[in-house]
């Protein structure tokens, strides 16, 4: 899609793009580089969304959004809101103990039963992984 | 006045550039990704997500790097086999980090993303078109496929794993998206139903020029935890001629269920039994395959 100033007969630029609205509309303005002349192309909700599906934005694409499952987040009618965590939650540390006894388990578990309890210790706000905080996680978890 | 062809570039959005840009960061992201592998069957219910889950877990245990893709969206089991069911997953500068599952093996899944377990997957539609229409579903799902590729901080991998949902068309949609497959794994049963609609898949990939590497024959009987004996589940002689390589048959074992139910790998739980045997040889057939 391309704009054109029919006075001028010169192809018009993008010059603001911003985000959809509430409504899912979005708005992009077009001027003339001859005669400045502006003009806004307005989408529905669909146009918006259809233009988005395909990864790309009219007016072009924010640095940001890259790497962020943009399109699953915005697209999914109903998403579990703490899916994501941020990476501001700081790494919870393990001490001695309770490295030892998450060794302990059988390698090919291993992996997953150390996510398990940090996701625990962040979740619950908690800097250290200590055995007490591993008996509190297998309680809430369900571990056995 | 000047007609559309005259005209050069958009405006400024540059979309061609952007659709670039997003090819090349897919590329790279794959870059670092020795073989990317595709488990399909036209079938649904064969069992693809348990040979994944089983493939994916026994080439970790070798000290492989391995990651597995979820890809059936609809229909997401393959995090609750790997054990990381309900599982966050952490957002970073680079992307979203994958869970860890069993054997360490790296997952991304729509499960993730899901309130509960009875949700199911609905996407926010365009006003004029039905929540599911087949022509939106299909947008969405492939756009949502390429960010899971695309977003997740993979690292370097073996292996990546993508379980496929099933049907033939669902295959070539996300086969466009990748710039590279090192291999195709089929999945069928012995009965003649699924058969007869895996060999229709097969006869589409060959046509793509789909790299197939075999088929595995899955619930190829069925082992009695009490005597051991293997007793057949569907009538016949088993998978007939596919014109592949037969990679493996699986004997099935109730305890495999068990243990993707509870996301414990059946196969490095169970080593000394006849289906984790089978899994062992399927995985070792795979690796020549590959070699």
């Amino acid at each position: 899609m391309k704009f054109l100033c029919v006075p001028c007969d010169e192809p018009m630029q993008v010059v603001e793009s911003g985000s959809p609205d509430e409504t899912g509309s979005l708005r992009v303005l077009f001027r003339c580089p001859r005669c400045d002349h502006t003009t806004a192309m307005l989408t529905n909700a669909g146009e918006t969304q259809l233009v988005r599906s395909l990864g790309v934005r009219i007016g072009g694409k924010p640095v940001d959004s890259a790497g962020r499952l943009e399109n699953l987040r915005a697209g999914l009618t109903r998403i579990r809101t703490d899916a994501l965590q941020t990476e501001e939650e700081a790494e919870p540390v393990w001490t001695p103990a309770a490295l030892q006894r998450l060794n302990a388990t059988p390698s090919f578990v291993r992996p997953m039963i150390r996510q398990a309890y940090t996701d625990y210790a962040r979740q619950h706000g908690l800097r250290e992984i200590t055995p007490e905080v591993m008996d509190a996680a297998r309680q809430a978890l369900g571990m056995g | 006045m000047k007609t559309y062809h005259e005209i050069t570039g958009d405006g400024g959005s540059d979309i061609l550039g952007q659709v670039r840009a997003l090819k090349e960061r897919l590329e790279a992201r794959l870059s670092r990704i020795e073989n990317v592998i595709a488990v399909m069957s036209g079938k649904g219910g064969v069992g693809k997500s348990t040979i994944t889950a089983s493939l994916a877990t026994l080439l970790a245990d070798r000290g492989y790097t391995v990651g597995a893709v979820d890809a059936d969206l609809n229909g997401p089991a393959l995090a609750r086999m790997l054990g990381v069911h309900g599982r966050q997953v952490r957002l970073t500068a680079d992307g979203v980090a994958p869970a860890i599952g069993a054997a360490g093996v790296r997952v991304i899944s729509m499960d993730f993303f899901l309130p509960d377990e009875a949700t199911p997957v609905a996407w926010n539609h365009p006003g004029g078109l039905a929540a599911d229409t087949t022509v939106w579903r299909g947008t969405m799902e492939a756009t949502v496929l390429r960010e899971f590729l695309m977003d997740t901080t993979w690292g370097e991998l073996d292996f990546l794993f993508l379980d496929l949902p099933p049907g033939s068309d669902r295959f070539a949609a996300v086969a466009g998206l990748l710039p590279r497959l090192a291999g195709v794994i089929v999945v069928t049963v012995p009965s003649l139903v699924s058969q007869a609609v895996v060999k229709k898949a097969i006869t589409a990939a060959q046509e793509r020029g789909d790299p197939l590497l075999g088929v595995v024959e899955n619930m190829a009987g069925y082992v009695c935890p009490v005597c051991g004996t293997v007793s057949p589940l569907f009538p016949g002689d088993g998978v007939q001629e596919m014109g592949l390589p037969l990679l493996g048959r699986i004997p099935f074992d109730p305890r495999l269920a068990e243990g993707a139910d509870v996301g414990l790998p059946f196969a490095l739980t169970h080593p000394d039994t006849p289906a984790a045997q089978a899994l062992a040889e399927l995985t070792t057939a795979v690796e020549g395959a590959l070699s």
